[in-house]
């Protein structure tokens, strides 16, 4: 049995989390590896750039109505060779996210669908902006074995980023489960002078950066991956490196995320430099970002 | 010459639905007359104005043999108990039926199976949250097995008390349990106070096993403001073809041991719990409300000690206990005299009195269907929670209009005072409560599944 790797993107909605999880779920199939692609938004999403327009049925949805599924029959293949599972959410109100994701990732096991499809890696895109108890569940439990912090540099995604990171250190007790953190639009300023220091800033060593790529905005709306659209772009080059670079074993130590009023105070200082900068006056250590 | 009869009692029939004042012929163990003319008997009963009810039955108890609560559900007209709940129960079956009956106990007792303390605890599995091995589950299997065979009427789970119990391994036991055709009663397992998934992870067992649920306490479990998504995720499953029936105490305040999993620091930092809301009730600290300090030292020092935890919505036991497949129990533990929780003498009268006098949630014939018939059906105990010809004589007679439950909670009452208005109670013909007094006679028996 191969040694599997399960790991999760997280970050607030609307940052591209779910694209650059497809592109990277898609990258790694180039380089060889066999990767299942699982999305939990209610909108389906996740995979939609991988799988095109071939419909899914989220599967969670389905075990709620039937109790008993068969966790294969409920994943595609899409033409990068991504395996694709959509779980679809709850009932608008009704009940709690939480163990959503063990459910299905038991049945992945018992039911043999990882030998099956001799799955080297699982992306879970994980949606939710709030770590509750049961958004955390599945990385505390020891479901995944690392997490990808998507953000950018804006005020409300760096909030919700230390806040994940916050929640998996709570809840990694007795393992510390390794964190990276994963600045999208790294070229947009302040991004990558800001999120370094902020990296920095908590301990946290391990940090990726993707900078703003037309032609990933491109095959975004052409319900593509980039890999698929633009196979020569630098934008693929990009991604290819990015998912080398996510799959690295690092040594990771325990980061320390801002408590509130301690990140309140280092982002409104960002601010006033966002505005130094916008009136012209750049600072010599900012010039990195250009 | 008959050995008791009971005369001019209102005589509630389970089977037709109705009411009808009729006198009663008990001979050994058996009722043998149901008749309107005057009978004679060694003991004659006057129950004019009385109530005649088959006697009712606990589908969810902690009892074990303990005689005190053996007492006390008696006093509250329970004739037969079911026991081993939870996952805790006496491994070795056969060998608990035998001590039972060489040395008597006051009412009828059924025992369950019990997987995530004892099952789990015999095959060495001492952290709750790993999951078994296939040995292991082989081993549980085997010992199962053998407690099925010797009469036990079905494999409880605690599943709070297992949060490791991988679906497999509660699949291994469910098989031998739909094998035997016996009931599983569940306690399931939240990690969050709304974890709805609690209750697919039971029903996807019993979709792929065919094994007939019990989910136990359910307001317990669910009455924290989700109880109607609860119910109709319950409603869905039985339209869908499971067979599932829920039971439920009268309170919303559950209690169980400071030393188990649902009191990790963890389950209540996740459940929103508060040391505020802890009440102990028992040991050498009961009534006294917990604080951190008082959690830290019980739970190294006396971790078999119960503390009750105060929540949850009071109009939820009602919406949950009208539906038509819900048994009304009790939940009793095992505790000294003076400690504990009301649910221990209660939850019988109160149940009565709450739905049935008071907020007429139910009919008379219904509550008392629900308290008998019903759990007599589920688990398969013929010739129990029925007044006919033939019939066990198990028969409680009480006192509609004085019918009340009298216990409260340690820090403000008595947790075992008895109720008023349950007047006479028959277990196997014998009166082990007689004019509202306790006799102590031993009249019960083992009921196997």
């Amino acid at each position: 049995m191969k040694n599997i790797k399960r790991i999760c993107f997280l970050g607030k909605g609307g940052i591209g989390k779910s694209v650059i999880t497809a592109n990277v779920s898609a990258a790694l199939a180039k380089q060889g590896y066999k990767v299942l692609q699982v999305g939990n938004d209610i909108s389906l999403s996740s995979t939609l750039v991988l799988r095109g327009e071939v419909e899914v049925t989220p599967a969670l949805e389905e075990y709620r109505k039937k109790y008993m599924i068969k966790i294969e029959d409920y994943i595609i293949k899409s033409p990068s060779g991504v395996y694709c599972l959509e779980l679809g959410s709850l009932e608008p109100g009704v009940g709690c996210m939480a163990r959503g994701i063990h459910i299905i990732d038991e049945m992945l096991e018992s039911q043999g669908a990882i030998d099956n499809l001799d799955l080297d890696y699982i992306l879970y895109d994980i949606s939710g902006d709030i770590p509750c108890t049961g958004f955390i569940l599945p990385m505390r439990d020891g479901v995944m074995q690392k997490c990808i912090v998507v953000t950018n540099s804006s005020f409300p995604a760096l909030v919700t980023a230390n806040s994940m990171i916050a929640g998996i250190v709570r809840a990694s007790k007795h393992k510390i489960l390794p964190i990276g953190l994963l600045v999208n639009f790294a070229d947009v300023y302040p991004a990558r002078t800001q999120l370094t220091a902020y990296a920095e800033a908590i301990q946290l060593e391990e940090i990726a950066y993707l900078d703003y790529f037309q032609k990933i905005e491109y095959s975004e709306l052409a319900g593509k991956t980039v890999l698929a659209a633009y196979p020569d772009s630098a934008a693929t080059e990009a991604m290819m490196k990015l998912a080398k670079k996510i799959i690295e074993a690092k040594e990771h130590c325990v980061p320390k995320p801002l408590e509130r009023k301690e990140l309140l105070n280092w982002l409104s200082q960002w601010k006033q430099r966002s505005l130094a900068q916008k009136s012209g006056i750049i600072g010599i250590d900012d010039s990195s970002n250009i | 010459m008959l050995d008791v009869a009971i005369h001019h009692a209102v005589v509630i029939d389970t089977e037709k639905g109705i009411e009808k004042k009729m006198n009663i012929g008990i001979k050994d163990d058996k009722i043998v007359r149901l008749t309107t003319d005057t009978l004679i008997a060694t003991r004659v009963i006057e129950a004019k104005n009385l109530i005649a009810s088959p006697g009712f039955i606990d589908v969810h108890g902690h009892v074990d043999g303990y005689a005190y609560s053996g007492e006390l559900s008696a006093c509250q007209g329970i004739t037969t108990t079911v026991g081993g709940n939870c996952g805790l129960s006496p491994v070795d079956i056969a060998d608990f039926f035998a001590r039972q009956m060489r040395d008597g106990f006051v009412i009828n007792q059924a025992e369950l199976i019990g997987h995530s303390f004892s099952l789990r605890q015999a095959v060495g599995i001492a952290d709750p949250y790993r999951q078994a091995t296939p040995k292991e589950f082989v081993a549980m299997e085997e010992l199962t097995r053998k407690a099925l065979q010797a009469g036990a009427c079905g494999v409880s789970f605690g599943l709070d008390y297992s949060p490791g119990a991988s679906f497999a391994e509660i699949t291994a036991l469910a098989n031998v349990c739909a094998e035997f055709n016996r009931i599983m009663p569940i306690h399931t397992r939240l990690f969050t106070q709304n974890d709805l998934y609690s209750l697919f992870e039971v029903l996807a067992v019993a979709k792929r096993t065919g094994v007939r649920l019990l989910i136990s306490h359910f307001v317990y479990q669910y009455g924290t403001g989700i109880m109607e998504e609860a119910l109709n995720i319950i409603d869905q499953a039985i339209q869908n073809g499971i067979d599932v029936k829920i039971d439920s105490g009268m309170y919303t305040d559950w209690t169980t041991f400071i030393g188990t999993a649902t009191f990790d620091e963890q389950t209540i930092a996740d459940n929103e719990m508060r040391f505020s809301d802890m009440i102990v009730a028992s040991g050498k600290y009961i009534g006294k409300r917990l604080d951190r300090q008082l959690y830290l030292n019980m739970r190294k020092d006396y971790p078999n000690e119960s503390v009750i935890c105060f929540m949850g919505n009071k109009a939820e036991i009602y919406t949950a206990l009208k539906k038509s497949y819900a048994m009304p129990s009790s939940d009793i533990g095992t505790y000294k005299k003076g400690e504990g929780h009301p649910q221990i003498a209660g939850s019988f009268p109160k149940y009565f009195k709450e739905m049935v006098k008071e907020r007429r949630d139910l009919s008379l014939i219904e509550a008392v269907t629900k308290a008998t018939l019903l759990p007599a059906k589920t688990f398969g105990f013929a010739h129990k929670g029925v007044i006919k010809v033939g019939s066990d004589a198990d028969i409680t007679l009480f006192d509609f209009e004085h019918l009340a439950d009298k216990a409260d909670f340690p820090d403000r009452g008595k947790p075992d005072a008895k109720p008023t208005g349950i007047e006479y109670v028959l277990v196997n013909g014998r009166l082990v409560v007689d004019q509202g007094r306790f006799t102590g006679k031993k009249a019960g028996r083992i009921v196997r599944g």
